[in-house]
């Protein structure tokens, strides 16, 4: 898999399928990506203190897959992800962070698809900010934001999808949800900016713990509530994660140092 | 040889009482139907046997081989070997049914628990079952029509191996084939483990199968008959109606 590393140096390992251009001094890192053919790509990015802007640019037709690792402090960055006509991007992303305020801003063209799943484990203040354009007719995205609020944890996702007249064929699903194992106010504003009627356009958001059910379930079958929740927690932040199974472990691990 | 005895018990939810002057003892060997129509209490009682605490009670006792478990939580209701097979299980996304079982099964045995042996016997069970070996590493019963979820938790009783084994209308959403499986692995179980078996279901169907020891019948919160299987006939001829008088008497 293509490789992308991203601490005080920027290095990468891609063969032909990516092009990058980086950009690097000590206020910012600027860091743009081409997918000019069908391919996976593994970012991993561990810095504090740091701003950063990363662009994806996933060309016509092309189907592009990334996984993104990421830890670190006190970061501002900036995401945009630029779709060609009928490009196809899945994503699944994992933030080990704290202190952090991210962007992404995704404009789909023309029968452009987008699968974006993304959790968290939130110990301080995280904010997010996500912006879908649907440019093009008959493009779709599925956004999954789920995140787990504990100890200090405030966790806000502001997300907005937009379509604009005369774009017909869209669909646009927003789904958030965050598990709060603290009392701190945690916040998810779904926004659909929609002035074309032929739109599917759904959100859902909830905030909360897990549901008297599902523990009642797990623990009917003899688990104690302490490791029910614990599986709650790692089906909830591993859910969607099949397309890069190999990386599960690496997750597991995370978790297990926050629940074990 | 295990008892579970059900004395007076009173209990409510949201301030209304459902169950009222229930008495109930079953012992190992034994299958026990409760029947009786809509809204009597008969899933409020397998509910309440296992420990769900949206439910009160308000007098009464549950003893389980003379130990009194009012106040135990459901884990540990279900680690001194009770079972409840759900009317309606719940799909949970993300948590494999098989890391669900491995959890469930290692909770339980503790230091002796072999993973290898553990992947044997599921592979054994999920064939007996007739499911598709595929869906043991889906979301719990992510996915899973009416009667798989049925299966679903007949191979959990089937890996749990539990000593008291409640099953709460484990016959609805069964097509006529699925019927026959569940009805069938329900009663080799308990010819092979002797547990003791509380079973509810609306319908004589599940009966075909599954032979009950003793037959009860549920209205308003309490049990208004008691008998063996002719029971049943009498309720497919004269319906629950029928039974109005005994509550009268």
């Amino acid at each position: 898999m293509n490789k992308l590393v991203i601490k005080d140096n920027i290095t990468s390992d891609f063969n032909d399928s990516l092009y990058i251009k980086t950009y690097d001094n000590e206020c910012i890192k600027k860091i743009t990506v081409d997918v000019l053919k069908k391919t996976k790509l593994y970012i991993e990015l561990d810095v504090s203190d740091s701003k950063i802007n990363v662009e994806i640019n996933v060309k016509k037709n092309v189907d592009f897959k990334l996984f993104e690792i990421k830890k670190g402090e006190r970061l501002k960055i900036q995401y945009v992800y630029n779709l060609e006509e009928k490009a196809k991007m899945f994503v699944f992303k994992f933030n080990n962070t704290s202190l952090i305020k991210e962007r992404s801003i995704f404009n789909l063209n023309e029968k452009a698809k987008l699968e974006y799943n993304f959790k968290t484990i939130v110990t301080t203040l995280e904010e997010y900010d996500y912006l879908v354009n649907h440019k093009g007719i008959k493009s779709k995205s599925d956004l999954y934001l789920n995140g787990v609020s504990k100890e200090e944890g405030k966790l806000s996702f502001n997300i907005t999808g937009e379509v604009l007249k005369y774009i017909t064929g869209c669909e646009i699903n927003e789904e958030s949800r965050i598990i709060t194992l603290n009392d701190n106010e945690c916040i998810i504003k779904p926004n659909l900016l929609i002035e074309e009627y032929d739109v599917i356009a759904n959100h859902s958001s909830l905030i909360g713990g897990f549901s008297n059910e599902e523990l009642f379930y797990l623990m009917s079958r003899g688990i104690s509530e302490d490791e029910a929740t614990y599986l709650l927690i790692k089906g909830f932040l591993l859910s969607n994660i099949e397309v890069f199974k190999g990386k599960k472990g690496m997750i597991e691990k995370i978790i297990n140092k926050y629940w074990r | 040889m295990h008892i579970l005895k059900i004395n007076d018990l009173k209990v409510s939810i949201d301030n209304k009482i459902i169950l009222d002057g229930f008495n109930l003892t079953i012992k190992s060997g034994e299958i026990h139907a409760i029947m009786g129509p809509n809204g009597v209490g008969k899933s409020t009682l397998a509910k309440v046997i296992m420990g769900d605490d949206n439910y009160k009670i308000i007098s009464g006792e549950i003893l389980f081989d003379d130990v009194l478990i009012n106040n135990l939580k459901v884990n540990e209701r279900a680690n001194l070997g009770m079972f409840l097979g759900m009317q309606m299980p719940l799909e949970i996304e993300g948590v494999s049914n098989a890391d669900f079982l491995r959890t469930a099964i290692s909770s339980k045995e503790k230091e002796t628990f072999k993973l290898m042996s553990f992947i044997k016997e599921l592979n054994q069970n999920v064939e007996k079952l007739d499911m598709d070996k595929e869906m043991i590493h889906r979301g719990i019963n992510q996915g899973f029509s009416g009667g798989e979820r049925k299966k679903n938790e007949i191979l959990q009783m089937y890996m749990l191996k539990p000593n008291f084994v409640m099953l709460d209308e484990i016959d609805s959403g069964l097509d006529v084939d699925s019927l026959k499986i569940v009805g069938t692995s329900v009663m080799n179980y308990f010819e092979l483990y002797k547990p003791s078996i509380l079973l509810i279901t609306h319908y004589q169907r599940l009966l075909d199968y599954i032979k009950p020891t003793h037959v009860h019948i549920i209205k308003k919160g309490r049990i208004v008959k008691s008998g063996g299987s002719e029971l049943v006939s009498l309720i497919e001829e004269k319906g629950y109606n029928y039974f109005d008088e005994a509550i009268d008497e």
